[in-house]
């Protein structure tokens, strides 16, 4: 016997249930890895010279000033982000940093990205950029091998 | 008698279980990258002798007058010289110092002329020496000869000849 006071409809049901599975898990977090190191190669300098060297973020190297690079043994740094597709990815660069050759430095200012410094991963998970920035010679500079660390960082 | 049904509003709502995926709060990953540069003294060059290829008679064929870089003079072809007209030669000298351990090389133009009483002679094939090892910068300075080979003329009228040459020593 049909209950009473309640439209029955064969097939339809009063109360739903809905659940709704999550698609996506928790985001892996994202990571970046250095592929390359940052050289700015051989530069005349010191001595009455001085100026400013510069490597774009594609490569290339130029300069300003009377400091003269030479020689071919050059890179801009480079990097791979790894993460979820989709995810916003933000690169933060220093704002300057120093090399150094015992007691002498050199600084390292407008550091560069080859990419926008926020965007989104893209299908794959990966993705590679690279960094430049401009050396400063003063005229007094010591001539040696400078060395130092730059922090890049990925969120 | 059919019975009356009515409509009761069965609350057909219902609470949809959901839950979205939390971004969180993501640690910052962090890449050390090692920056290098290499400054390098820049190259001091000063001249301390001129380029002479002493004296020589003249022929009528014409030859060649070599200065080697110890400043020994030499002819070839038509031309005489003796042992006293030899000894006004003289090898160019130059002090240059560089980085230490930095390879440099040192070039000439393609021709120099001298010019004189005649028609201008050229000079060519130029030759280096170096009192520490050539084309390496040692730790002070040293001192670069140059020699070169002087064509000269069929019948090249006497007189004193004078040019200019620019020798140039780069890093490479």
């Amino acid at each position: 016997m049909r209950p009473q006071g309640l439209l029955w409809k064969r097939g339809a049901s009063f109360l739903a249930l809905q659940s709704v599975a999550a698609a996506t898990a928790f985001a892996g977090p994202t990571s970046v890895t250095k592929n390359q190191d940052f050289n700015f190669g051989r530069v005349i300098g010191g001595a009455g010279l001085s100026g400013t060297v510069t490597i774009t973020p594609s490569g290339s190297r130029t300069y300003s000033g009377s400091a003269v690079p030479l020689g071919s043994a050059f890179s801009a740094a480079r990097y791979t982000i790894t993460g979820t597709a989709g995810k916003i990815y933000t690169i933060t660069l220093p704002p300057d940093f120093t090399i150094n050759a015992g007691p002498d430095q050199m600084t390292v200012t407008a550091l560069t990205s080859s990419i926008p410094l926020t965007g989104a991963i893209p299908a794959g998970g990966v993705l590679p950029f690279s960094v430049g920035g401009t050396l400063n010679v003063s005229s007094v500079q010591r001539d040696g091998l400078y060395g130092g660390n730059m922090t890049v960082t990925v969120k | 008698m059919r019975p009356t049904t009515k409509k009761v509003l069965a609350a057909a709502g219902c609470t949809a279980l959901v839950w979205t995926a939390a971004a969180g709060t993501s640690h910052a990953a962090t890449a050390q990258t090692n920056t290098t540069a290499t400054v390098l003294l820049p190259i001091t060059i000063t001249k301390t002798a001129d380029l002479n290829f002493g004296k020589f008679l003249s022929g009528a064929a014409g030859g060649t007058v070599v200065v080697s870089t110890g400043g020994v003079q030499s002819v070839t072809g038509d031309l005489t010289t003796t042992a006293a007209l030899g000894a006004f030669a003289a090898a160019a000298a130059f002090t240059i110092s560089g980085e230490p351990t930095s390879t440099y090389a040192v070039t000439f133009p393609a021709q120099t002329a001298l010019t004189g009483p005649g028609a201008d002679m050229t000079i060519g094939t130029f030759t280096t020496a170096s009192t520490g090892t050539l084309n390496t910068f040692g730790a002070g300075a040293e001192t670069l000869s140059v020699g070169a080979t002087l064509s000269v003329n069929a019948d090249q009228a006497s007189g004193t000849y004078n040019g200019t040459l620019d020798v140039a020593v780069n890093y490479n």
